[in-house]
């Protein structure tokens, strides 16, 4: 017999437990919380020990529907996406979402630049609906002072209305960190930390993030999602990095990772397609690479657009966990003449 | 990594140190520095001595061995890999991705899929993304159809190829049709071992070792080739399902580099549409091929040609296969896009490869004539740039100098990327020109100009 050395490391760090959403005893009124993070080894390093919280998937609805892609508002109908509370409810009760990421796209200085204040009330809304965590999205592309000032009031303002309920504040950047991270201290919620695809970047702001006393359990890096075929290796070798760093005992980096697999949607690929059909097969097959890739690169938290990327993804994660559904044979793949 | 490797002055002690130049390098202290990045190998030296050769090939030799399959006019060369992450260096062979073929198939089928992979090709960021191998298998289990088939698949392209069953007569009627090409045998197992080997020596070809369900037994079969002095392998672990496949794929790559097993330092060998057991087939073979991607496989084969199945597989191996340190670049300079004169509008954008083949499909299609102003960013994109503060404005200058673009138009207004909208003032102070504001999107970039 021969021994195989199994390439085992002893990591002396561990990834903090990331908890979202507070249960009525907890001082929210969530029906349950999602545990993320708690990583010990590398995802899927079965031979070297396993990780204690399985990746999570939020879904995201829009509060204003003008940029979703065709497929997706062909899943859902003109009549839901136009109406965010009813589309919370839908994916929820129908789809079996665990979590949504409200994306609060009115708000944009570019586009609609509706009030934060409007814009938590829908929050507020969709509190009363649902009963799972969520995940609250101001302005995610900061390229201006305006956008940057936008999303701190629009987040500020959604803290300060759902207090105590433990949502996901999404993105604090290095422009503006101090004010959303004392809104979040204050008002008992968790928030995504977003810096561009840099590891020192990542470094920095958690840095200050800790400094202005936010604990680890309440930060989920964001190295920024490059989708498939538009960056995605710039992620993956970030994400890889970060989560090498934490398990080697980094404690400035002991957070778990968030990833976008939606921004897929923007691939020319997917919009130069004519039928709606075929968009929404290669979008979904982008989509779905897109979350295998962050799942293996130490994805935690997954923030996906259409329901049926959502599926397959779940069932992907669920290969590793239980009872596997697939089987592989080669020797009956050599007899298999099907075509 | 555990595995000591020779240094550069290591190696330059072996060196005949005449710096003929005669390897393409000026110096032989250069050439050592090539040999232990793994960019040039030491028999590439004319002039090395026997003894000095085979220590130098031993000790900088990959951990994962380079393999080669090849046609009369093509090859593959697979594995040859350094690292287990990316940014540790780089990945060095991308994935090789193989159609699968079988003896039952007509003719005509035949014909009409080579014809399809002919044509199947796709072009991102300056590279031609293709297939690259065929899998032909023994459906049928008889000698004499296998040879047939292989013919009829050799008549009609020049693709390397694997040969794929477990019975040894059906393996050596395929490769007497193609003898004098290096395809891929697959493959051994613990069963039809010492036929397959014979067959491997006796046609010079690489062979797999395939074990359904133990590691160990794998390995056992390895180092019986090996014992019969055969080093060109490609491993085929237990993969009965997704977690296996993962489990082992990362064994493997890990054992060898970071442990130092080099029992396992071979490239592998996947299949994606060898599952069953869930709906959906042709997302899960997508699902499949990039989990085999991003775990390390050398190999994958599969069946299912629609681009909805093939693209993100072709576009996520080009992503991991990019060398980390050198994202895929353009050369900065001016480009003239149409036909510009001196009052044409001129635009601004970054060196990253995909990022210029995106701005300039964009004003072509706005059907605009303008010139293209690409400054260096180390090929980072627009949104990267900004933020690692690698646009820099004194290099806008800079390339406006060395373009004489002053002198090809009459104006001085320069339309920088919506998203670089908070340099617009530093890019004014040092270049002196008016800066524009563009569109977030260079798909905008047509009714930007229509305003």
């Amino acid at each position: 017999m021969d021994e195989l050395p199994l390439p085992v490391e002893e990591y002396s760090g561990k990834v903090a437990e990331v908890k979202i959403g507070a249960t009525r005893n907890e001082g929210g009124t969530r029906d349950f919380a999602l545990v993320i993070g708690g990583d010990r080894v590398l995802p899927f390093y079965f031979f070297e020990g396993s990780n204690p919280n399985p990746p999570v998937i939020a879904l995201e609805v829009y509060d204003s529907h003008e940029s979703l892609p065709r497929p997706v508002k062909a899943f859902y109908s003109d009549e839901l996406v136009e109406n965010p509370v009813e589309w919370s409810r839908y994916v929820v009760e129908k789809l079996g979402a665990k979590m949504l990421n409200v994306k609060l796209v009115s708000v944009y200085p570019e586009t609609r630049d509706e009030e934060p204040r409007k814009a938590a009330e829908l929050v507020e809304e969709i509190l009363q609906e649902v009963k799972v965590p969520l995940m609250v999205s101001g302005i995610e592309e900061l390229w201006g002072p305006r956008e940057v000032k936008k999303n701190m009031e629009t987040l500020c303002e959604v803290a300060e209305r759902t207090s105590g309920e433990r949502v996901l504040l999404n993105p604090v950047t290095l422009d503006a960190y101090e004010t959303v991270a004392r809104s979040c201290i204050e008002h008992r919620h968790c928030l995504i930390a977003k810096t561009n695809m840099d590891v020192s970047q990542a470094i920095k702001l958690n840095g200050l993030l800790l400094d202005r006393g936010l604990t680890p359990e309440r930060i989920v890096i964001d190295v920024t999602t490059g989708p498939l075929g538009y960056g995605i290796e710039y992620t993956y070798s970030t994400m890889e990095r970060l989560r090498l760093r934490a398990l080697k005992g980094d404690k400035s980096v002991q957070c778990p990772l968030v990833m976008f697999p939606s921004e897929s949607w923007s691939a020319r690929e997917i919009s130069e397609k004519k039928g709606i059909d075929e968009m929404e097969k290669l979008g979904v097959a982008f989509e779905v690479v897109t979350a295998v890739t962050g799942i293996l690169s130490g994805g935690n938290l997954l923030s996906i657009l259409h329901p049926k990327t959502l599926n397959v993804v779940r069932e992907f994660i669920n290969e590793f966990l239980g009872q596997p559904r697939i089987s592989i044979n080669l020797k009956e793949w050599m007899k298999n003449a099907e075509w | 990594m555990v595995r000591k490797e020779l240094t550069p002055p290591e190696i330059y002690k072996l060196l005949p140190k005449t710096n003929c130049g005669e390897c393409g390098v000026p110096t032989c202290m250069a050439f050592a520095f090539k040999v232990a990045r793994g960019k040039a190998s030491p028999v590439e030296c004319p002039y090395l001595s026997e003894e000095a050769s085979a220590k130098l090939l031993e000790e900088t030799a990959p951990p994962i061995a380079k393999i080669v399959i090849s046609s009369r006019g093509k090859k593959v060369e697979i594995g040859g890999e350094r690292v287990s992450f990316r940014h540790e260096d780089k990945f060095f062979n991308e994935t090789a991705l193989a159609l699968e073929l079988n003896d039952k198939m007509s003719e005509n089928k035949i014909k009409h899929l080579l014809e399809r992979v002919k044509k199947f090709k796709v072009e991102r960021m300056g590279q031609t993304l293709r297939l690259n191998l065929l899998a032909l298998k023994s459906c049928t289990g008889n000698p004499e159809i296998f040879r047939e088939t292989v013919m009829k698949v050799r008549e009609n392209t020049d693709l390397p190829l694997i040969l794929c069953s477990f019975n040894p007569q059906v393996m050596m009627r395929g490769l007497e049709e193609i003898q004098g090409e290096k395809p891929l045998i697959f493959s051994a197992d613990k069963r039809n071992l010492l036929q397959m080997s014979t067959l491997a020596r006796r046609f010079k070809c690489p062979i797999a070792v395939h074990s359904e369900d133990s590691m160990s037994t794998m390995i056992q079969i390895i180092k019986r080739l090996k014992g019969m002095g055969i080093r060109d392998i490609v491993l085929s672990p237990p993969v009965r399902h997704l977690k296996e496949a993962v489990s082992n794929l990362t064994i493997i790559r890990r054992t060898a580099i970071d442990k130092g097993f080099n029992i396992l330092g071979y490239p592998t060998i996947t299949f994606s549409s060898a599952f069953n057991g869930i709906g959906g087939k042709e997302i899960w073979e997508t699902i499949l091929a990039s989990t085999f991607i991003l775990r390390y496989a050398s190999i994958v084969i599969f069946k299912n040609l629609e681009e909805h199945n093939v693209l993100p597989i072709l576009a996520l191996r080009q992503a991991i296969y990019t060398d980390p340190r050198a994202p895929l670049q353009v050369k900065p300079g001016l480009y003239a896009i149409g036909n510009p004169g001196e009052e044409s509008p001129v635009l601004l954008t970054t060196n990253y490869s995909l990022t210029y083949q995106l701005v300039s499909e964009d004003i072509k299609n706005a059907g605009l004539n303008c010139y293209l102003l690409v400054v260096n960013t180390d090929g980072l994109s627009v949104v990267c740039s900004v933020a690692g503060d690698k646009l820099k404005p004194e290099r806008i200058a800079e390339t406006i100098k060395e373009t004489s673009l002053e002198e090809k138009v009459n104006h001085r207004k320069l339309v920088i990327p919506g998203r670089a909208a908070r340099l617009r003032v530093k890019i004014e102070d040092e270049t002196g020109w008016e800066v524009e504001i563009g569109p977030l999107d260079s798909r905008e970039i047509k009714g930007f100009f229509k305003r």
